[in-house]
């Protein structure tokens, strides 16, 4: 018996069953140990998904046998398989960095639950991205958004407690909106398999319902892909949480909501419906627009750097949602590109922030003036991230905004190409605020003496840093895979 | 045998050099051995490349041509590693290791820049330019230098990602990354025109020039001047030959550099005008576009980094040895630093175009360009600012400084003998050039069949430059400096720096605070906004209670709801 | 060790600085300066040349233009001066 015809069903319960055997482990560094050996098991196991389906094309696996549409059904197809390795990725990079991590910034008793929680939280996330039925979705979406909640209230200090409570009322109000639309729409079609809404909702265009179904659905999912004005719950989850739970979710769950923004957009009902007749790709041009100014606005004047980058993502999710709603292959290729580029540099970022706080325990621009002397690889490790997130070429950024700039400008949009680039100007200045403050102020007086961070918390540091760099300069892989994904996308919905 | 330039891009080996000094932390025989060098080996390496296409490399879709011989680049690429040979050797005292390591980087960039053969591999050396020359700005850790050094980084990055923009543009329309004479007819070429210009120092947002230059070091400002303004030149010269346009950019650029030099106190703003001046000069002749002026161009800007560079030493020594960068407070120090004070006049006669320098072989290309061309709009105005810089910078600047009265009551000595012999060996790279054109026309795309040197030409030339001469002594008191800074374009982003600071009480981010200048432009109400809405307790940056994010939610799901209906 | 770059001369009262604009250079320069310029100016008359727009060959053409040349830009650039300066204080406060 081989395991690879179900590599689809392992990739989710594996992390699944890990999370209860965790929470037996309870001793903080076996928890640690096991939970990283699953998040690089996964992480194997999307790299052989990926593979299949580039040689043998899309596959569905029916879940015990029971055939879709009454059995849950995964499906699996280019987009899918791409966003599986990245969040895989993402969850074992964040793995090997967590330990020492962790035990600076979470309580020893209960660390055992965070990497608990973790667990549970990357297998909704791999979840939602497998699944091709839209009520199973929610169920995944409630799995990692209530683990989401638990890890950032595991951040020390009440406001920890307050910016959970926060993301808890607003993210279930997400998904409340995202389950009514999904009524309205079975009230119609009678079906929650993706496949089968796709043929059937054509021919309840029209209806009213569906309209509202799909109001509900844009709401709900752009609420948990903090898309600006919606992002509200964001900076605070991000700055509160430990720096491990900040870096984990900003590269990988605002991701996938955009994931699932795209599936339901383009698989589900179409992309037709949405060129035809409702501005939606207007409505989130629009938005996206003002999330790339608006966030990075924010970011320039926040003191609180983990806040800072929290901002900077609103922003970057702006160009993400940018990409997609130019309703072009070139432009989905760009967002999806950038979706994997950012989780590289925003992982990055907020894992040297880690680094700075497991010493300093800070992140207070204030407190980390001259910084840079003590540390000189964490803060450098910080300024590949920074150049990468404003889009200096040879990193990974520059290639998105060129692809991005690429798909405006074939869209003959060429005044959306100027806003992106002068919009990447604002970056300049948050990152910038940094460098200054750590390379060029000397240290305060009576400042406590740092050291370098120690090599487990560099190495996976460095490790994304050189990504970074690398995937700026040989784009065959991440733009080989976003084009590939793209173009599977708009040929399955007949736009190709 | 496989050529050195196949295996790492000239700049690169600059570049190698300026972080292996950083990694050595600029141990004194590291130094010693680098500085002079890694230029040396690059102009070894600059010379190797033939006049073809040696180094290319796959890059997203396309084939990009990192390393591309050519006259051209090997003219400027020469000049630009002569360069840093100079520079490294006049900042051999530098303590701080930064400003070398990203001057050598800064340097290897120009390099880069001169051999791209494509537009991307171009983009990338230039934006490698723009980081390592604001680190070499920053590295003199003035707060001056801090705020102005950003205010020139997002300068830079501005015309960095005009030209971003344009190219990518370009490639949609033509699918050709290929770097070709094209003239600014849509919004892809508007775009890369604008993004180079930003960098040439041209209108409107020329006070970079001014504002940064003079806020770097004594010795960060030999390598400054040299490099970022005239890749420019070149990118022009490649991309927009006898675009009719850079003629009247050219001569504001002119125009501005004289004025504003004859207004300042600050030594080597002074000089950073006269940058602005005499890249007016190439601009012209870019426009222009015949063969003799695009020789002209690029001549001009291989002589103009000699003396400009000599001019820079000698005022680079004066702050060494003094401290004091105002005119106001020098004056009579060519007794006690007689090598300094020579090498300066050598500078400030060769700017003005005296025969028997480099500025004299090269300018008298471009007036002879328009004269044949018979542009009379353009030849006046030059001959005009020929001899308004013998004025301004010909005898007003070693006047300020080495003669007239002490005001500083100091009487130093020239500097040490690194910095001496380096101004010595660019004073007579400047004479040698004057005295031989022909090995500097040699290297001209198309050597040129022309002797500056017929007896009219040098008459005429002396008799311009010596009457000027004769105005200036009989103004000279008007041209007594004072204790004034001139307005410029860079108000528009710095002035109200004051009134924020006062206003918004933003202590809190003190540690950016040189970064918030940025945003203090002339749209005071929309800055005010920004503020109020984005600011620590604006109405964006504001955590919001969870009762009134969730009514945000709602009213959200409202529109959407009368969106999709209507 | 390098030199601070701020400004640390001593600052006088603009009426204090540097007296002797006014005053005239010895004589025999004078004499060697004027002799100079005569030789220039009258040099065009024996070299021979092709102006380029008609007034360049003029008699002393160069010369009268260097001249007035020098003059006028001083003077623009003092009335643009009268707009455009501001003490070297201007900036301090940001």
């Amino acid at each position: 018996m081989t395991l690879l015809p179900h590599l689809a069903a392992l990739q989710v319960v594996i992390p699944l069953l890990a999370a209860p055997i965790c929470i037996m482990l309870r001793r903080p560094g076996l928890a640690w140990g096991f939970a990283t050996l699953v998040s690089l098991t996964d992480f194997v196991i999307s790299l052989g998904l990926l593979w299949q389906v580039q040689t043998d094309g899309p596959f569905s696996y029916a879940i015990g046998n029971w055939a879709a549409p009454w059995g849950i059904e995964y499906r699996v197809d280019a987009l899918a398989a791409y966003m599986l390795v990245i969040i895989s990725a993402m969850g074992a990079a964040v793995m090997l960095f967590a330990r020492r991590s962790i035990e600076a910034e979470i309580e020893h008793a209960r660390i055992y639950l965070f990497y608990t929680c973790y667990l549970l939280c990357l297998t909704g996330l791999l979840g939602m991205v497998i699944t091709g039925d839209a009520f199973n979705l929610f169920v995944f979406l409630e799995i990692s958004a209530l683990s989401s909640y638990a890890m950032i209230a595991l951040g020390r200090g009440r406001r920890a407690l307050t910016a959970a409570y926060h993301y808890l009322i607003l993210g279930t109000v997400g998904a409340t909106f995202y389950v009514i639309g999904v009524g309205l729409v079975y009230s119609l079609t009678g079906t929650l398999n993706m496949a089968d809404l796709s043929r059937l909702l054509p021919q309840a265009a029209g209806y009213r319902t569906l309209e509202v179904a799909l109001a509900f659905i844009t709401v709900g999912v752009a609420l948990k892909l903090a898309l600006f004005p919606l992002h509200k719950w964001l900076p605070d989850a991000y700055s509160y949480a430990p720096s491990v739970v900040s870096a984990f979710l900003a590269s990988t769950a605002t991701k996938v909501a955009l994931y699932v923004l795209i599936r339901l957009f383009f698989t589900v009902f179409g992309a037709s419906y949405l060129t035809e007749g409702i501005p939606v790709a207007e409505v989130l041009l629009v938005t996206a627009i003002a999330a790339m100014f608006s966030g990075s606005a924010v970011a320039i004047w926040q003191a609180d750097l983990k806040r800072s980058l929290a901002y900077s993502s609103v922003a970057q999710i702006g160009y993400m949602v940018l990409g997609v709603a130019l309703i072009s292959a070139a432009g989905m290729a760009a967002g999806l590109l950038h979706l994997f580029n950012h989780a590289l540099m925003k992982a990055c970022l907020f894992l040297a922030l880690g680094a700075v706080f497991y010493r300093l325990k800070s992140v207070n621009i204030r407190d980390m003036e001259g910084i840079a002397r003590q540390m000189p690889l964490t803060m450098g490790a910080f300024v590949v991230g920074g150049l990468s997130l404003i889009g200096v070429p040879l990193t990974a950024g520059f290639i998105s905004k060129w692809y991005l700039m690429l798909a405006s400008f074939q869209d003959g949009r060429w005044w959306l190409a100027v806003l992106i680039v002068l919009s990447s100007l604002l970056a300049v200045v948050y990152v910038w605020r940094v460098v200054e403050a750590a390379y060029l102020r000397p240290r305060p007086h009576g400042a406590p003496a740092v050291r370098e961070a120690p090599m487990s918390l560099l190495a996976p540091l460095w490790g994304l840093a050189l990504a970074n760099i690398w995937f700026g300069l040989d784009t065959s892989y991440s733009y080989g895979a976003a084009q590939w994904a793209a173009e599977a996308l708009f040929r399955a919905g007949g736009l190709l | 045998m496989t050529q050195i330039s196949a295996l790492v891009p000239p700049g690169v080996i600059l570049m190698i050099g300026g972080l292996l000094l950083a990694l050595l932390r600029g141990a004194p025989a590291a130094r010693a051995v680098i500085l002079p060098l890694a230029p040396l080996v690059t102009l070894w390496a600059v010379w190797q490349v033939p006049d073809a296409v040696v180094m290319s490399a796959a890059f997203l879709d396309y084939r990009l041509d990192i390393v591309e011989g050519g006259a051209l680049s090997r003219l400027f690429a020469t000049i630009f590693a002569i360069m840093a040979f100079l520079g490294g050797l006049y900042a051999m005292k530098r303590d701080s290791v930064m400003e070398l390591a990203a001057a050598f980087i800064y340097a290897g960039g120009a390099v880069g820049v001169c051999f791209a053969g494509d537009l991307v591999t171009l983009f990338v050396f230039w934006e490698v330019m723009a980081i390592a020359s604001a680190t070499v700005i920053w590295a003199n850790r003035t707060e001056g230098s801090f705020a102005a050094g950003m205010r020139y980084l997002f300068i830079h990055l501005l015309g960095g990602v005009l030209l971003m923009a344009g190219i990518a543009a370009w490639v949609m329309e033509t699918g050709s990354l290929e770097l070709e004479a094209m003239a600014p007819a849509d919004v892809a070429t508007w775009l890369m025109l604008a993004g180079v210009l930003v960098n040439a120092g041209a209108p409107p947002l020329w006070a970079w020039v001014g504002d940064a230059y003079p806020e770097a070091s004594w010795s960060g400002t030999v390598f400054l001047s040299a490099f970022t303004t005239k890749t420019a030149v070149y990118v022009v010269l490649v991309l927009f030959p006898g675009v009719a346009l850079l003629t009247w950019i050219g001569l504001a650029m002119i125009v501005y550099g004289i004025i504003y030099a004859l207004l300042d106190n600050d030594i080597r703003r002074i000089l950073a005008y006269s940058i602005v001046n005499q890249v007016g000069f190439m601009l012209v002749a870019a426009g222009i576009g015949t063969e003799m002026a695009l020789n002209g161009a690029a001549a001009h800007a291989f002589a103009h980094i000699i003396y400009k560079a000599l001019l820079l030493m000698s005022a680079g020594a004066v702050l060494y040895q003094t401290g004091i960068r105002k005119a106001t407070d020098l004056g009579g120090l060519a007794k006690t630093m007689p090598i300094t004070a020579i090498c300066g006049i050598i500078g400030a006669f060769a700017i003005a175009g005296f025969p028997a320098t480099s500025g004299y072989v090269s300018k008298s290309l471009i007036t002879t360009a328009a004269a044949d061309a018979h542009l009379a709009w353009v030849w006046f105005p030059l001959e005009t600012a020929s001899a308004a810089t013998f004025v301004y910078l010909g005898l007003r600047w070693p006047w300020l400084i080495f003669f007239g009265k002490n005001n500083s009551g100091l009487t130093p000595k020239d500097p040490p003998p690194t910095m001496t012999a380096a101004m010595v060996l660019t004073a007579v790279l400047c004479i040698g050039v004057g005295i031989w054109p022909s090995a500097l026309y040699g290297l001209l795309p198309v050597p040129p069949d022309y002797s500056p040197y017929s007896v009219y030409k040098v008459v005429h030339q002396l008799q311009l430059l010596l009457f000027a001469g004769l105005a200036f002594f009989a103004l000279k008191p008007l041209l007594r400096p004072k204790r004034t800074v001139t307005l410029d374009f860079d108000w528009f982003y710095r002035r109200f720096g004051t009134f924020l600071a006062a206003e918004f009480g933003m202590r809190g981010v003190r540690a950016g605070g040189s970064v918030l200048d940025i945003f203090q432009g002339g749209l005071r109400r929309f800055v005010t906004f920004v503020e109020t809405h984005h600011g620590p307790g604006g109405l964006l940056a504001r955590t919001w209670a969870t009762s009134t994010a969730v009514f945000g939610v709602v009213l959200l799901l409202l529109i959407y709801l009368i969106i999709y209906f209507v | 060790m390098s030199k601070t770059p701020e400004t640390t001369g001593p600052r006088k009262s603009p009426g204090q600085e540097d007296s002797g604009g006014l005053s005239l250079p010895p004589l025999p320069w004078l004499i060697g300066a004027a002799v100079v310029l005569a030789v220039l100016v009258g040099a065009d008359a024996v070299i021979d040349f092709k102006p380029h727009f008609g007034v360049d060959g003029i008699f002393g053409f160069h010369a009268a233009y260097g001249l007035l040349s020098g003059l006028f830009v001083v003077i623009v650039a003092k009335i643009a001066g009268i707009f455009l300066k501001r003490t070297d204080t201007y900036y301090d406060a940001d």
